[in-house]
């Protein structure tokens, strides 16, 4: 089960463990599997935004919103941006909820390649749906499809 | 090691399981194999392609266990399957046998060996069971309950959970579980709920549908539980949804309670044991 995204045309999607990495440029795209929902949301998407930056990062929150997808799911999204002496990035965590599941999306991008796809990354992200995964084994009578009972 | 235990079958003990042969073929049971997959694609794993098939046809064995058969013949060449299903795994009996004239022979014993198999898993216990899935929908396999979520889920909140089926005999645990993965939230004990109205079911099971209303999370909420009885094992099948689209599913959990068929009970045979000695 993993969170699905429509991609444009110019990107490159491959799969990487159980997410699916997104790239264009010097942006990418991480969309995560589906788990349970996070006991604390807020701890979750700093711990995501965060995530392999080298210590003494300094990040800078710019946008925090609750959206709606376009099919109805409700989102919450941080726009952050990191700056170390070593590298300054932006970041888009997108924390997506779909019943009592959660999901994730991950964007890294250099800070100027985001000022001119930053329209286009939110479209991505407000697409985003659930991909509940292959159904052969989700049931008795799914293991069971042609069989005559 | 090999040793005589099916009458003029040798036995040898091999990996997890045991091949038995015989001077026209064998047979091999392979117990407890993971991941899950469908009979589907364990047949066409195991069976080669092309040939005259039959089935494949569901079986229930003497523990209870669901299960299909399959056999497929191609020339002289015979290869037949069964798989039992556990809820995480599945036993494997496949016979193979080269000798026109021991096809039949094959079949009877593969079809026999895999009645009287054991799962080890207690009849006694949450199992999932056979009814009709919901058309369209998509599923998510659960610890102990299949979740079924429409297209249109985004807006309605809607979901089918259908519960694996549940010993009518009460236990601690079986209390906890109740209270811990059944039990509604007490948002719906405010309200009222509806008076239980009785649905047929077409195996002859006895079925109640009742719904309740709640605000949860600031959303007027429906639930319907469709609870079925066989005097052996309890199936709970539950709808629910935002309150306004609630109706539009009915049909839906109507279909999937009505199509509820009762687990197998295990048999008390005694014949599965009499080809086993000499």
């Amino acid at each position: 089960m993993i969170l699905h995204l429509t991609m444009p045309g110019g990107w490159t999607s491959i799969r990487a463990g159980d997410a699916v990495i997104h790239r264009k440029g010097r942006i990418g795209i991480r969309a995560l599997p589906i788990r349970e929902l996070p006991e604390n949301a807020k701890f979750w998407i700093e711990r995501s935004a965060l995530k392999g930056a080298p210590a003494g990062t300094k990040w800078t929150q710019r946008k925090r919103a609750e959206l709606v997808t376009r099919d109805g799911w409700p989102a919450v999204v941080v726009e952050v941006v990191l700056a170390h002496e070593t590298f300054q990035q932006v970041r888009v965590i997108a924390l997506y909820q779909f019943l009592t599941y959660a999901s994730g999306a991950e964007v890294h991008s250099d800070p100027e390649d985001f000022a001119h796809e930053r329209e286009a990354i939110y479209d991505i992200l407000q697409g985003g749906r659930p991909d509940w995964g292959p159904q052969e084994t989700v049931s008795l009578p799914s293991l069971l499809e042609g069989v005559v009972l | 090691m090999s040793d005589t235990v099916l009458r003029g079958w040798e036995r040898t003990m091999s990996g997890d399981g045991v091949v038995f042969r015989h001077p026209r073929g064998t047979i091999r049971i392979r117990p407890a194999l993971v991941p899950l997959q469908s009979f589907a694609a364990i047949m066409r794993a195991n069976i080669p392609a092309g040939g005259d098939v039959q089935g494949p046809i569901a079986m229930v064995n003497a523990e209870g266990e669901y299960g299909a058969m399959v056999n497929a013949i191609s020339g002289d060449e015979q290869f037949t399957l069964v798989v039992l299903f556990a809820e995480t795994s599945y036993s494997l009996i496949i016979g193979h046998t080269a000798d026109k004239e021991a096809h039949r022979l094959f079949v009877e014993t593969v079809r026999r060996t895999a009645y009287g198999n054991s799962l080890g898993l207690g009849s006694d216990r949450r199992r999932p069971y056979l009814y009709e899935r919901p058309a369209g929908w998509s599923g998510v396999r659960r610890a102990f309950s299949t979740l079924w979520i429409p297209d249109d889920a985004a807006r309605t909140r809607a979901s089918i959970e259908v519960f694996h089926a549940r010993p009518a005999r009460n236990s601690v645990t079986s209390l906890q579980y109740r209270r811990v993965y059944e039990q509604l939230p007490r948002e719906f004990g405010e309200e009222r709920p509806s008076e239980p109205v009785s649905a047929e079911n077409r195996h002859g099971i006895q079925s109640q549908l009742v719904t309740f209303s709640g605000v949860v999370g600031g959303e007027p909420t429906k639930v319907t539980d469709a609870a079925l009885a066989d005097g052996r094992m309890l199936y709970l099948v539950r709808l629910s949804s935002r309150a306004a689209p609630h109706d539009t599913y009915f049909p839906v959990l109507q279909q999937i309670a009505r199509s509820v068929r009762p687990l197998a009970a295990p048999k008390g045979d005694v014949d599965v044991l009499i080809d086993w000695f000499d």
